[in-house]
């Protein structure tokens, strides 16, 4: 290359106007100089600090780095509401309990926990040792200082509401009714927290592994103030991996705590996590080494699925179809509803639209969640959806057309404004269209919008999503409930009600799980009150020396302290 | 002259005033809400305008704003949980910077070569290969371009690193992609000017009086037909250093473009205002020192009575100051 860059050059000096070396020189100079002297002017500060990529591999280091995908917004576990927040606080903090790689709660801070007899009062006993990164120990007060600092109204906590749908007082205290005192959270000394529930709630404990459940040292968030969190030495860590370095727009590098308690089960030492929203890009750098695990979807799913370096699940989400029945008299029929339950195709939306890891919904409450014993709520309930049959939806809908007096009305299908959204609307409108014969109309709205007109009810056929707050049906299912704010099609079944109130209520764990299952059976089987498409999924490219990779499917993701790096 | 700076400082503050005061409704009509998320209950939605102040009616949060700024503060950041404007703009600015300076200095280096050679070798195919290179240019879009120069220069050969920005030679490729611009445009310019620039007279009479080809290029027909580049360059570098965010987001480049389209689709209300601010400052700070040097150059603009006269004078006096300076030139 530089050879032949010297040659053109010097071709160019003879001729009409006989520009001399020199002159070059000068004209090149000039620029040159200038770049140097931006050179210098910047390497000391803009570009990012040289973090070690892979490097380290002589000392043996073991590093892998991640894509986290989006900029950290926030490090407050009392605020924080991102996924790429949550993971990266999921590996350098540590709640009382911490999930494991089949998202069951293990005890982490804890010790153990004591559960009355009436599955209201837990008391917690912290672990002999377990200190923050500052060398102070980690204590029960600063359990009970961080879950009211979330619920407190000053704090406007968007997740408060994990903590107080829970814990008795804590509703009316977040709600700026109640006292602070009345919350039953209670530091009884400095290794035994007290917590009351306001109804049984086996799925809780899991939830104390959840973000907002974190500790937080008063004395060093009141000594921080308004830099609290805002740098990685501006937070104080008890988790598996400690925060080194911290830029919201460039990524974290994570580094092992050797002083946590379980680190000699913690085998990855370096964790970077880098930010590239570009796909290309992430693919690229994963492909050069650059990155050790990125998500894909769409073509490279299809490019990859077979390789060695694919990775997929499905998490605790459920994407579904919801019919106003308010708005269109139609859909208070359930031959109708039941047409559009089986008259879209659901394999091939997930395998030619999403292309993401997603699967097809088989009922309402998605894979993996919590059953009865060691079974799956689905695996327990079994489909519940019926298979795509577009001959027997016609008849369902001509059937149900005739019995609500003929009129087969527009109906506007409500979406947002996305690449996927769209192509999700097209595929529903052609299927239903071609497969029912009903006339679909798409109307795009920017996210935000079409979250008020669902909120408003102003809508006739939509789909939304449920992501689960926690691992058990009852997180999908009481949506359904006909005072829940979330039931936007106007559904109501006083038998639905009354099985979710009893199961709300219920201390024989069994009976209670039997409840729900019967509850799914009436609100997808029986009512058709939704049609459920598909639960979503995630596809990653992911180094095969990387083993044992957890990204829990609810809650925080990424958990690098379960993961194993081999060769 | 110093009458005549102070009258554009005024104007530029009134030009201030109101582009903040026009983003801050528009920005204020966005749908939507900062607080976007379909499990958020109306309670704490409450709570979160009540502590971000947007409880309050529009007129108040107008006034409070716009003391702050006047203050010199752009406030807290929604998307990034409390976290200063002006802060995240000052370790974001630099970096876009950064990259577009190189790109235009790159792009005006390499585009003035093409444009001198094609002229100087009119209807040669280096002329040929320098339009073709000038319209692919202009017309390949960078996240088209971006990707070409990662693939190739970055995967396949190795040279530049593919992504991120840690030392320089992370910003070679970003800067090479907003170049590619810079370069044809430049070409276009000086390969156009150049040739008018040639063909005239006093050219002519240069090379009779014997002077070398070398001193008519340079001391005659490079320093005419450059004086319209300043003009086309001026705005092309404001524009390449406030971001691109194709070219940051293909690269994983932490600049401001980026992140100020963000702000927009996640109603960071303050991040919006605060990036429009910085933009705006930069712009009529660059509009300013460009009235005051046309002030300079051509002493008419600012005795010209008026000021509206300023564009249009500064048009006139191209052609009028590219013939008084040729005939400097004829004297020595």
């Amino acid at each position: 290359m530089k050879t032949r860059k010297a040659r053109l050059g010097m071709g160019e000096t003879p001729g009409a106007t006989r520009i001399t070396r020199k002159d070059f020189l000068k004209i090149g100079g000039t620029g040159l100089a200038g770049a140097a002297l931006l050179g210098t002017a910047g390497c000391g500060n803009i570009f990012g600090g040289e973090q070690g990529g892979n490097g380290g591999g002589g000392g043996g280091t073991k590093a892998v780095t991640v894509n986290l995908g989006d900029t950290i917004r926030d490090l407050d576990s009392t605020t924080t509401t991102d996924s790429v927040s949550s993971d990266v606080l999921l590996n350098v903090m540590s709640g009382l309990y911490r999930l494991d790689p089949s998202q069951q709660p293990v005890p982490d801070m804890a010790e153990g926990v004591e559960i009355s007899s009436d599955k209201l009062t837990y008391t917690f006993t912290l672990k002999d040792g377990v200190t923050w990164s500052n060398g102070d120990p980690v204590t029960a007060q600063d359990f009970e200082y961080a879950w009211l600092r979330a619920l407190d109204p000053e704090t406007a906590g968007q997740y408060a509401y994990i903590l107080s749908t829970f814990i008795e007082g804590a509703t009316e205290f977040n709600a700026g009714d109640g006292s602070v005192e009345d919350v039953a959270i209670n530091a009884r000394d400095d290794k035994t927290l007290e917590v009351k529930l306001v109804s049984p709630s086996p799925f809780w404990l899991g939830l104390t592994a959840f973000y907002t459940y974190y500790p937080q040292k008063q004395s060093y968030v009141e000594e921080q103030g308004d830099q609290y969190a805002q740098n990685a030495n501006s937070l104080i860590y008890n988790g598996p991996y400690l925060l080194t370095e911290f830029d919201p727009t460039q990524g974290v590098t994570m580094v092992k705590n050797d002083d946590y308690w379980d680190a000699a089960n913690t085998d990855i030492q370096r964790v970077e996590g880098r930010i590239v929203k570009e796909l290309e890009t992430s693919v690229n750098l994963y492909e050069s080494g650059e990155l050790d695990e990125t998500e894909i979807d769409g073509q490279y799913v299809a490019e990859f699925r077979d390789s060695p370096d694919f990775w997929s699940q499905t998490y605790f989400a459920t994407f579904y179809m919801v019919p106003n029945l308010e708005a269109i008299p139609l859909f208070q029929n359930v031959n109708v509803r039941k047409a559009l339950q089986m008259g879209f195709d659901r394999e091939a939306l997930v395998n030619q639209i999403l292309q993401n890891g997603s699967e097809p919904a088989s009922g309402y409450v998605p894979d993996g969640i919590d059953g009865p014993g060691d079974q799956t709520f689905r695996e327990a309930v079994g489909p519940t959806m019926p298979e795509y049959n577009p001959e027997e939806a016609r008849r369902l809908f001509e059937q149900g057309v005739e019995e609500e007096g003929g009129e087969n009305p527009q109906v506007e299908l409500l979406a947002y404004d996305d690449s996927t959204a769209r192509d999700i609307a097209t595929f529903l409108q052609s299927q239903l269209q071609d497969n029912l014969g009903m006339n679909i109309n798409v109307n795009v709205q920017p996210f935000d919008r079409k979250l008020e007109l669902e909120a408003n009810g102003e809508f006739q056929l939509s789909w939304q999503g449920w992501i689960a707050d926690y691992n058990d049906p009852m997180t999908f299912l009481d949506l359904w409930e006909t005072e829940s704010p979330f039931n936007t099609g106007g559904y109501s079944n006083p038998e639905y009600d009354d099985l979710i109130n009893q199961a709300q209520e219920e201390t024989d764990f069994a009976r209670r799980m039997q409840l729900m299952m019967d509850a799914e059976e009436v609100l997808v089987a029986d009512d058709a009150a939704t049609a459920p498409m598909y639960f979503e999924g995630e596809a990653h490219l992911l180094r095969p020396t990387i083993k044992n990779f957890v990204d829990h499917q609810y809650g925080a993701g990424l958990d690098a302290k379960w993961w194993r790096l081999e060769g | 002259m110093i009458r005549y700076v102070l009258r554009r400082v005024v104007y530029m503050l009134i030009t201030l005033f109101v582009i903040i005061s026009v983003t801050f409704f528009i920005s204020k009509l966005l749908p939507g809400t900062p607080f976007a998320d379909d499990k958020l209950t109306p309670q704490t939605r409450a709570q979160l305008f009540e502590k971000y102040g947007l409880d309050e009616p529009i007129y108040v949060q107008y006034a409070k704003y716009m003391i702050n700024v006047a203050q010199g503060d752009l406030g807290n950041s929604f998307y990034f949980e409390s976290r200063p404007v002006t802060q995240m703009i000052l370790e974001r600015a630099p970096v876009s910077a950064f990259v577009g300076i190189q790109a235009v200095i790159f792009g005006l280096v390499v585009g003035m070569v093409l444009g001198i050679v094609s002229a100087l070798r009119h209807n040669s195919w280096w002329d040929t290969l320098a339009v073709v290179i000038a319209v692919l240019g202009v017309s390949v879009p960078t996240f088209v371009l971006g990707p070409i120069l990662q693939y190739v220069f970055g995967v396949k050969l190795g040279l530049f690193p593919i992504a991120f920005f840690e030392s320089w030679w992370h910003s070679v490729l970003p800067s090479l992609a907003l170049s590619v611009f810079v370069i044809s445009t430049v070409a276009r310019f000086v390969r156009s000017e150049m040739l008018e620039v040639l063909g005239q007279d006093y050219i002519t009479l240069a090379k009779a009086k014997g002077l070398t080809g070398l001193a008519v290029i340079i001391r005659h027909v490079m320093r005419n037909a450059l004086i319209p580049l300043v003009t086309v360059l001026a705005p092309l570098t404001i524009y390449l250093i406030t971001g691109s965010l194709v070219v940051e987001q293909i690269f994983a480049v932490p600049g401001i473009g980026e992140q100020f389209v963000q702000s927009i689709f996640v109603n960071d209300y303050a991040m919006i205002l605060g990036t429009s601010v910085f933009f705006s400052v930069f712009f009529v700070i660059a509009l300013l020192l460009q009235d005051i040097s046309y002030g300079i150059i051509d002493p008419r603009i600012r005795i010209a009575g008026g000021s509206a006269t300023v564009a249009a004078s500064a048009g006139d006096s191209r052609g009028d100051g590219g013939d008084g300076d040729g005939g400097g030139g004829g004297q020595t």
